[in-house]
């Protein structure tokens, strides 16, 4: 009992230890220098690079929920006509998920731009550094899950491409 | 009978409206609060342009298209084929000309925050 109580003491300390998230590279008295002379500036930017996406992430969304309904129906219509599409299928299966992942990450993205809007850059150039790069990786995985759904638009396509070729040959008019 | 309980009991009679009032707005709180937080953790404030600050943006939402929804049921034919075709084209285009997150916009240089190098 003592020994179970010993280990998950030493669990819970491990997971209450505050991770330090240093900056690939510390940051040189020039460049904290320079942070601190742009700090307006760069909020500023910061601010409007939020809104620009903030809008972006709707039309995004509303393009993308539309896209998934019309190749849900699209593929409902291959089930019921009995017609065998197993790429349409399978890369159709996968594009749900993917969009949960843009619109997770897009969350993430967005919680990490307020943290770093919360930083005062001039009195802590380094921690908004570090905020700026985790936003700035945050943001790169939502642009990652753009690029997996733009693969998976063209797989589909491929998909159809063949679809559309089979259709055409054996002249089907049901 | 409990003596605490017959004395609330007495003082809620004497004063039901109070209470009354009280009771509703705690509740009303209770239910702005829930509200509020599902708000919050489901990510919906993410999306909502209509908060302080985004009036400018709002203009720029793209409005849906109003065009019949490709059917789930019927034939499936070369025509049919070439409609969703076309529709699913439409849609990739719009897609295209939205910002991918990719851009620039937040590079140190971008930011003004990069140390100028000096000649």
């Amino acid at each position: 009992m003592k020994r179970t109580l010993l280990v998950f003491a030493a669990l819970l300390t491990l997971l209450a230890t505050p991770t330090v998230n240093a900056a690939a590279q510390p940051l040189t008295d020039q460049y904290i220098a320079s942070i601190k002379a742009g700090c307006t500036d760069a909020l500023r930017g910061i601010l409007r690079v939020q809104k620009s996406e903030a809008v972006t992430r709707v039309n995004r969304g509303h393009e993308y929920e539309a896209l998934l309904k019309l190749v849900a129906a699209f593929n409902s219509r291959i089930v019921i006509n009995n017609r065998d599409a197993p790429a349409l299928t399978s890369t159709a299966a996968k594009l749900p998920a993917k969009f949960s992942a843009f619109q997770q990450h897009y969350l993430d993205y967005a919680d990490k731009v307020d943290d770093t809007l919360e930083v005062n850059c001039k009195d802590a150039p380094v921690t908004f550094y570090d905020k700026l790069t985790l936003m700035r990786e945050a943001r790169a995985k939502v642009a990652a899950d753009i690029r997996d759904m733009n693969v998976l638009l063209d797989e589909y396509q491929n998909g159809l491409n063949e679809l559309k070729l089979r259709l055409a040959s054996t002249g089907d008019t049901r | 009978m409990n003596p605490t309980w017959e004395k609330t009991k007495q003082l809620i009679d004497r004063h039901r409206i109070t209470y009354g009032i009280v009771g509703a707005l705690l509740v009303a709180m209770l239910l702005t609060a829930i509200s509020l937080s599902l708000y919050v953790s489901s990510g919906a404030s993410r999306l909502d342009l209509s908060r302080p600050g985004y009036e400018s943006a709002r203009g720029d939402i793209e409005q849906n298209q109003s065009e019949t929804p490709f059917s789930s049921t019927g034939p499936l034919n070369s025509d049919v084929a070439n409609d969703f075709q076309r529709r699913f084209d439409s849609a990739r285009a719009q897609l295209n000309e939205l910002d991918d997150f990719s851009s620039n916009a937040l590079d140190d240089t971008e930011l003004q925050i990069a140390p100028t190098v000096e000649e």
